[in-house]
């Protein structure tokens, strides 16, 4: 790979987890007041991406699926640093579970052939985690899950992570093209260059695809998805109470009353 | 609230059985998985269905005894080296192939990293429902509801799958109760055809480092740390002890803690990205393991 890898990013739009609140009279989500913005973890994504091209060369692109609005965190990637950004939106994607989301990033990653395809280890909003490994499946590429760190090999067209797993840790190595959900917090993310950032949010303009640009207009939206949200409760409030109390002892014996 | 989408060419009345996919490493298994027994025995009864337990692995000894003793009617092993240790890709394609055989209706999957990762891979090629960290599983209104935590726990959604099978769902460490065995059941080992082949894999474990870390979703009790401990975790170590417990941390309040830390605390607990998301869902006993994975012991 002379020129390097092409690396695409996967960055989702979500509402601000601070700003989601349940209406306490209607039992419904207040989703409109919060502010849209990049799902957190992808920050640790974007990061992991610039820095493989850093070490191998190639291109960074970041690639969002959402409504035309989306863009802006497009934008927040290309301000950090990437190279260019794909929007995919249409009405006709509306409705999807992970399955189709996951199977038209996986069409735009081939579009885009990718080599190294990077995501979050969960959004803030439906958390899941199976979008990464879903865009891996559809493609019938490696993926390598809640990962701490990277090491490109291009010698060996392989990509080496360490991997997070239960009581320890493992080192994987993948054969390209491959999809990485990089673990939440693994990284520190750098912040925009100005004058990138200016860049981003006054002349970048993302390639947008729509659904049968990729071929998928008969696999996408709720119709193909298998999961549906069959209804919404609110979860009851946990009472809470504090006190002081001055050593572990009798915090232990309080503890002891309510558990 | 969707009606059935009829674009499928499922025929979901062929599909019967509850399955748990039984999660071990190094003939270990993943406590998670007697839990998804006990609750999966209950769903088998109230469907009128078998239980049925799949492992994967090397040289699997006892396990099928005790996936029978804790509830199994059949335990379906797949014993080959290309299994040992984990991995997706052969992990994924068997279980394609034995879901396509089989037909099961429901799929329970533990949501360690490890099952969030086989989950994700495994309910794509066959187009299956998959539900991520489900608190409750239910037979409700001639249907099988999972309900999961939404919007940092705000919320509780109720998640179907009428059309697709099957329907899965991936469960926390802690949500249902495992019961005792009965070493007395009796119950099926079938040893099943093994269709991946080691030159087929993508992937190639290259070390594997577990053991000094404190897997704390096997904890009944964590006391917890972040920022405002200032790098003092002793008053969490005096706790604990009085609790019986188990100290963790988020990251960046353990490396704070970092030189100064007394001999055992040089316990690494890290937080995963739930921590920034979910607020524990009350009364789910998930939010136990949800923020906060290992500490290093
Ligand atoms: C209350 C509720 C519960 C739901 N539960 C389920 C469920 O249990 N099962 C199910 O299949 N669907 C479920 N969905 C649908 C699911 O939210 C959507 O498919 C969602 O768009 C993708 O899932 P996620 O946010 O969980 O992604 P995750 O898999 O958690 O995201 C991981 C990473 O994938 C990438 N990514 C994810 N989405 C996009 C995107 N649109 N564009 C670019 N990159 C992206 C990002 O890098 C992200 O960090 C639910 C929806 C709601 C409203
Ligand atoms: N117009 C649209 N274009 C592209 N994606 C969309 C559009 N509307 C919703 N989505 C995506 O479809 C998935 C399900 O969203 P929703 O329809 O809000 O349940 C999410 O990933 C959304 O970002």
């Amino acid at each position: 790979m002379d020129n390097g890898w092409n690396i695409v990013v996967c960055v989702k739009q979500v509402p601000d987890a601070d700003d989601v609140s349940i209406d306490p009279d209607t039992g419904r989500l207040n989703r409109s007041d919060a502010e849209a913005v990049l799902n957190s973890p992808d920050y640790n994504a974007i990061e992991a991406a610039l820095s493989l091209r850093e070490a191998g060369g190639g291109t960074v692109t970041a690639l969002t699926m959402g409504p035309p609005t989306a863009g802006e965190v497009l934008q927040v990637a290309v301000g950090m640093g990437a190279d260019d950004g794909v929007l995919l939106t249409d009405r006709a994607f509306g409705g999807s579970d992970t399955w189709p989301t996951s199977l038209a990033l996986a069409r735009a990653a081939e579009e885009l052939d990718a080599d190294v395809v990077l995501g979050g280890e969960e959004t803030t909003d439906s958390s899941t985690g199976q979008v990464p490994p879903g865009i891996a499946a559809h493609n019938g590429w490696a993926q390598l899950t809640y990962v701490e760190e990277l090491e490109a090999r291009p010698e060996e067209d392989r990509l080496v992570a360490r991997r997070d797993v239960e009581g320890g840790y493992e080192r994987v190595a993948a054969e390209l093209p491959v999809v990485v959900a990089m673990g939440f917090g693994e990284n520190t993310p750098r912040t925009a260059d100005l004058h990138r950032k200016i860049y981003a949010e006054t002349e970048f303009e993302p390639t947008e695809w729509d659904a049968s640009d990729l071929g998928v207009e008969d696999e996408v939206g709720m119709a193909a998805s298998p999961t549906q949200v069959g209804g919404m409760a609110t979860a009851d409030p946990v009472p809470r109470e504090q006190s002081m109390v001055d050593s572990a002892d009798e915090l232990a014996e309080k503890i002891g009353e309510v558990r | 609230m969707m009606a059935a989408t009829g674009d499928t060419d499922i025929d979901v009345e062929a599909y019967d059985d509850v399955w748990v996919f039984v999660e071990q490493h190094d003939g270990e298994v993943a406590s998670v998985a007697w839990e998804l027994l006990t609750k999966g025995r209950d769903l088998a009864d109230e469907r009128g269905e078998d239980l049925v337990a799949l492992v994967m692995g090397e040289d699997i000894d006892s396990i099928p005894e005790e996936c029978i003793a804790r509830g199994a009617d059949r335990v379906l092993v797949a014993d080959d080296p290309v299994f040992e240790p984990y991995r997706s890709d052969p992990y994924g394609e068997q279980f394609r192939y034995l879901v396509e055989e089989r037909k099961p209706a429901i799929a329970l999957i533990g949501g360690t990293h490890t099952g969030r990762d086989f989950a994700g891979r495994v309910a794509v090629p066959n187009h299956a429902g998959l539900t991520a960290d489900c608190t409750e599983l239910e037979m409700a209104n001639d249907r099988y509801e999972m309900r999961r935590p939404a919007f940092g726990g705000d919320a509780l959604a109720t998640i179907i799958c009428p059309d697709h099978r099957p329907q899965m769902s991936t469960v926390r460490a802690g949500v249902f109760p495992a019961a005792e065995p009965d070493p007395d059941r009796e119950g099926e080992v079938i040893d099943v055809e093994v269709v991946v082949e080691e030159d087929d894999t993508m992937t190639e474990v290259l070390e594997r480092d577990v053991g000094d870390v404190a897997d704390i979703t096997d904890a009944d009790v964590v006391v917890a740390g972040g920022m405002g401990t200032e790098g003092d975790f002793d008053p969490l170590w005096e706790l604990a002890d009085a609790l019986d417990g188990t100290v963790a941390g988020t990251r960046d309040a353990v490396d704070e803690a970092g030189s100064n830390r007394p001999d055992r605390s040089a316990k690494l607990a890290r937080p995963s990205g739930r921590s920034c998301t979910s607020r524990p869902v009350s009364p789910a006993p998930s939010s136990t393991s949800r923020g906060w994975t290992t500490a290093r012991r």
